[in-house]
């Protein structure tokens, strides 16, 4: 893949990428960073893509790795935390976002990449490294969380 | 009346600083983009010179086994010396018309599952064409692989991964990471297989677990095998400190296997609303900025505290019980519709190797597992940092262990 098609790809995915970034990290300056990373390692990585078809799924994925990764050395580095981090800005959430912030990541990734991203199970299956199995019954629990925070006025 | 759900209103627009951030990207990427071909020329030489490295440090041939692919695991969670008699070997064999699987070596701690498959493909070059690349990243363990005309890394058709056999086990896997790669001579791809495990209204880890070989890229199940429970000792910590504005850490225990330690923290968030009940034949105390009622006037932080009938106590209007003293008043769980995020670090002196952790809801609220190297004495006291929403608040606590 050549540095134009690279670019173009990224654009187009930029959207998903966001959502992404911003449902795990929820806060903007940590999402700028985790998807700096992601693209510059997935630039140099990119002879280890064997299938260009898997590019949108696989730029995701790294880019879910760099969320944790970053979470992780924060938690590690507690003058980081104290200087760099920027908190979400308040009131800015809808009632999607906010019932889908307050379940837990690992109902809440799917979510975010099945609906609101719009990948399939398999894709989804595929980011995350978890079998599409597991993939339908988290989306299934994590419908039912946000069903219940959402109250009976809401249907999914 | 019901109305559909707007999942596409979630987290729009894209902000500004993000899409500045991938536009400056783009363009530092551009930037290099002149020097692409001598770096990649460079890459190609680390890569080798890393499978060169490894070839000389073990010799050629030597199949990796389940131990040397934990000593080299690039998480640092080391196992001790004594670890590899706890391993079950030759778990399963199953062979297929495209390829022959086998679970050479396993085992299982009571938090993760560590195991050894290997996957001998009938076509290896069939196979690896049609693999997606996106499971290898920098920080597996890739001792030896075939590449193509191109320098692309080759690797056969089909992840191994874990699955709990029947739903009676109250167990989850919580991920299936292939950590490791050799390719044998032989063509054999030896594959290092780590799953964490989370309980099901469980608070035991099975003694034994039925598992499938779960084959990704065919979405199905090979065939099953049994792993039994490792040894393991536990030694639970108590908060002697001052407790937390923000959470109450209802235990903290420690496991160690021989294959890692396990800290796990099981925590709930404090109670943000006034229902507190307070009993007419009590005495209380409490300092006047302070957030809680105490009984012990001896408790921890009580200089200058007033002492408090009930009605004066309940005048007060403190949010709190005391959670050391006074008890019970922090049971209630202001879960994660709040957005509280309430999280721990630890004092990665006390425990050293941190590798990271996974968090899962339990009876009291939420649980938070680390995982560090194995380690044969436990440390006398931890030390954990309170983290609220991705900043440290300044509060930390010390747990001394109990004897």
């Amino acid at each position: 893949m050549q540095l134009h098609e690279f670019s173009f790809r990224v654009r187009a995915l930029e959207r998903r990428l966001y959502k992404t970034a911003i449902c795990i990290l929820k806060n903007e300056a940590d999402a700028c960073d985790a998807v700096q990373e992601a693209l510059l390692k997935a630039w140099k990585s990119l002879n280890k893509l064997k299938n260009e078809a898997y590019f949108d799924t696989w730029l995701t994925r790294i880019l879910i790795n760099e969320c944790k990764l970053l979470i992780r050395i924060k938690h590690n580095k507690r003058e980081d935390v104290l200087t760099d981090s920027l908190p979400a800005p308040e009131g800015a959430e809808n009632d999607i976002e906010s019932a889908l912030n307050a379940i837990e990541e690992k109902y809440r990734v799917p979510l975010v990449l099945y609906h609101i991203n719009g990948y399939s199970v398999e894709e989804t299956a595929r980011i995350l490294n978890v079998p599409a199995g597991t993939i339908k019954t988290r989306l299934s629990r994590g419908r039912t969380k946000l069903k219940a925070l959402l109250e009976s006025e809401v249907e999914i | 009346m019901k109305k559909q759900l707007e999942f596409e209103k979630a987290y729009e627009p894209v902000s500004d600083m993000f899409h500045a951030r991938v536009e400056d990207t783009l363009s530092l990427i551009g930037k290099e983009h002149k020097m692409k071909h001598s770096k990649i020329t460079k890459f190609w030489m680390i890569a080798a010179a890393l499978v060169l490295f490894v070839g000389t440090a073990f010799a050629a041939g030597s199949k990796f086994g389940l131990m040397d692919f934990l000593k080299n695991d690039e998480s640092g969670v080391l196992p001790l010396e004594n670890a590899e008699s706890s391993i079950q070997t030759d778990l399963l064999l199953c062979e297929e018309e495209a390829s022959t699987w086998k679970v050479e070596q396993a085992v299982y701690d009571g938090e993760c599952i560590r195991a050894l498959v290997s996957v001998v493909p009938a076509n290896s070059v069939e196979f690896a064409l049609s693999f997606p690349l996106s499971d290898l990243f920098e920080d597996d363990l890739i001792l030896r692989v075939k590449t193509d005309q191109e320098g692309k890394i080759l690797i056969p058709v089909g992840f191994p991964m874990l699955e709990p056999a029947g739903d009676g086990q109250n167990v989850d896997i919580d991920r299936t990471s292939v950590q490791g790669i050799q390719l044998t001579d032989e063509g054999e791809y030896r594959m290092y297989v780590f799953c964490p495990i989370a309980l099901r209204d469980t608070e035991k880890a099975p003694d034994e677990l039925r598992l499938w070989l779960y084959d990704e890229s065919e979405e199905r199940a090979k065939a099953a095998f049994t792993l039994q429970k490792t040894e393991s000792a536990k030694a639970i910590y108590l908060n002697t400190d001052t407790p937390l504005s923000d959470a109450t850490v209802k235990s903290v225990s420690l496991t160690q296997t021989p294959f890692a330690s396990y800290l796990e923290i099981d925590y709930a968030y404090t109670r943000t609303g006034p229902a507190m009940t307070l009993l007419p034949e009590t005495t209380y105390y409490a300092t006047a900025s302070g957030a809680f009622l105490h009984t012990d006037p001896n408790c921890s932080g009580m200089q200058n505290a007033l002492k408090l009938t009930f009605a004066e106590a309940a005048a007060m209007n403190k949010d709190y019980l005391c959670p050391v003293c006074a008890g019970g008043a922090l049971e209630a769980i202001e879960d994660t519709t709040t957005g509280g995020q309430l999280d721990f670090s630890i004092n990665d002196t006390a425990l050293p190797f941190f590798f990271g952790g996974h968090e899962t809801e339990s009876e009291n609220g939420f649980k938070k597992t680390y995982i560090f190297s194995a380690q044969e004495a436990f440390p006398e006291e931890i030390v954990l940092n309170l983290i609220k929403k991705g900043e440290f608040t300044g509060e930390s606590i010390s747990l001394t262990r109990v004897k």
